[in-house]
């Protein structure tokens, strides 16, 4: 049902992805200026870059967690109780929105692509078996996400807004994802912390086993690390969402 | 003379209302700073690894992207109003500023005082006076007046676009995702040497959509980068007067429809 409501603003739906395509244009020019012709520095080529930084704000787009909006709302205007009431368990009830609002956004991604690659610039998976772990670490970088942004969302059971949050979030976990700079060209200190925060897992990290960066061994620790934040974030939720049903008792009054 | 008089008696009115929530305020402000310099983080890190952007040092880049933050940010200290017309529209909300005596548009601006437009104003000010420390203009006179004038031209730019999009919503329903991509296209291609975009673009940012007048054009007279630019210099020393026309226009749109204005539900 989500879907069909996210379908009607396709007005508002094509304009973002304007505005998507644009900020994809924009990093390309920036990054082709800033190697200023060289093909690569530091092993990095350029063509690799552009597509890193492509589908890193493709992927990021495609999985923005919306629920955490989702869930400030229902926080603020009350209508959790008839929620809660339902046979359905809450927290599942959000993440089905979540997968509805990112399934309407599939289609846009079959308009999106062949622009991005235009406008940007992709490149295939480095080799069959890449695109397959590829393909798994996409599934455990989107439970990440969902679970990030159910943790921002069950904050507002203590702040009732969390749109500034979000917004700054936005921000925070585009960089931290290396949809901007790729973190290997990151300072040491700040390649650091980006290591150990859970947004690399958000894109990085499936674009590294799809552009073939890591090998065997190292591949399987990518996907551990995202094993353990999938794990790490929903024990998080778990527990504010234990926590926040007894504050839900003192709004109720 | 009244009309000023009164216009500043309900930016009073609005900054004490504001005032009542202290903390709030402030917090609104301290958003408004983060989220607007986080965006030079992103340059910043590009450029602790690579020395410069197209001949454009961390300073170089610093003045320009300051000086567009301060624009956007004094802006929307100015105009926050106007963004907030659209709602207005929808809500049935507006229709009271059409039975007052003080233009609309002043009572628009001087309803609710914008907060985290204040640490936009104040991000924008403090990258800005950075930069300046880093690339150490010489101002003279001369170029202080211009730098006054182009911030003004600026702003009027700004406010421009975005009451051609306020009056646009007193005809379409749901403008905020186009007042939305109007921002980002500003920020977007505004706080960067727009040279690196290409030809095709630059014409489209500087003839289209005035967006190289509000800091692109400023920057590269003071940092002394004319000659850098696909246009004559001469365009870019001009870019105060464009603000005036392109606000003058917007404003005379205005106008027009407001005379046409049909409350919500009809």
């Amino acid at each position: 049902m989500w879907m069909r409501t996210c379908i009607t603003y396709r007005f508002s739906w094509s304009l973002d992805m304007l505005g998507l395509l644009l900020q994809i244009y924009t990093l390309k020019m920036i990054w082709t200026a800033v190697y200023a012709g060289r093909d690569q520095v530091d092993g990095v080529p350029l063509d690799g870059l552009i597509a890193q930084l492509t589908f890193a704000n493709l992927l990021l787009w495609v999985m923005y967690p919306m629920l955490a909006g989702y869930l400030e709302e229902r926080v603020r205007e009350g209508t959790l109780a008839l929620e809660l009431a339902r046979p359905a368990p809450f927290l599942g009830q959000m993440v089905a929105a979540q997968i509805g609002d990112t399934a309407a956004g599939l289609p846009l991604v079959v308009v999106a692509l062949p622009l991005a690659y235009l406008l940007g610039g992709l490149l295939p998976p480095a080799s069959p078996a890449a695109g397959l772990l590829f393909a798994v670490s996409l599934g455990l970088a989107y439970a990440i996400v969902v679970m990030t942004g159910l943790v921002i969302g069950l904050v507002s059971f203590w702040t009732t807004e969390v749109g500034g949050v979000m917004t700054i979030h936005a921000f925070v976990s585009r960089f931290f994802a290396g949809a901007l700079v790729p973190l290997s060209f990151f300072p040491p200190w700040l390649g650091t912390i980006a290591g150990l925060l859970p947004f690399q897992a958000q894109a990085s990290i499936p674009l590294a086993l799809y552009l073939g960066r890591a090998d065997g061994l190292e591949s399987v620790r990518l996907l551990a690390t995202q094993l353990f934040w999938v794990v790490a974030l929903l024990g998080l939720a778990r527990v504010l969402w234990r926590l926040a049903l007894r504050r839900v008792v003192v709004y109720g009054g | 003379m009244q009309t000023l008089a009164i216009t500043l008696d309900l930016a009073g009115a609005a900054i004490r209302s504001r005032m009542q929530y202290r903390a709030n305020f402030l917090m609104m402000v301290a958003f408004g700073l983060v989220y607007q310099t986080t965006g030079f983080v992103f340059i910043w890190t590009v450029l602790t690894r690579f020395e410069s952007i197209a001949g454009w040092t961390l300073g170089d880049i610093a003045f320009l992207y300051g000086l567009r933050l301060l624009v956007h940010g004094l802006t929307a200290v100015l105009f926050g109003g106007v963004s907030r017309v659209r709602w207005q529209v929808r809500e049935g909300l507006f229709d009271r500023y059409l039975v007052r005596p003080l233009p609309a548009l002043l009572q628009v601006n001087t309803m609710e005082l914008p907060a985290a437009s204040f640490g936009d104003l104040l991000g924008g000010v403090t990258l800005f006076l950075a930069a300046n420390a880093l690339v150490g203009i010489d101002y003279s006179p001369l170029a202080l007046g211009y730098l006054g004038l182009a911030i003004v031209g600026g702003v009027l730019i700004e406010a421009a676009l975005q009451l051609v999009i306020a009056t646009l919503s007193f005809r379409l329903i749901e403008t905020g995702s186009l007042a939305f991509f109007v921002e980002e296209l500003f920020s977007n291609f505004g706080n960067y040497p727009m040279k690196i975009f290409g030809g095709a673009a630059q014409a489209i940012l500087t003839w289209g959509l005035p967006v190289a007048f509000v800091a692109y054009f400023p920057a590269t007279v003071l940092l002394a980068r004319t000659d850098e630019l696909a246009v004559h210099p001469a365009v870019a020393y001009g870019a105060p007067i464009v603000g005036v026309l392109w606000f003058g226009a917007a404003y005379l749109f205005w106008r027009r429809e407001l005379r046409q204005y049909k409350s919500a539900g009809h």
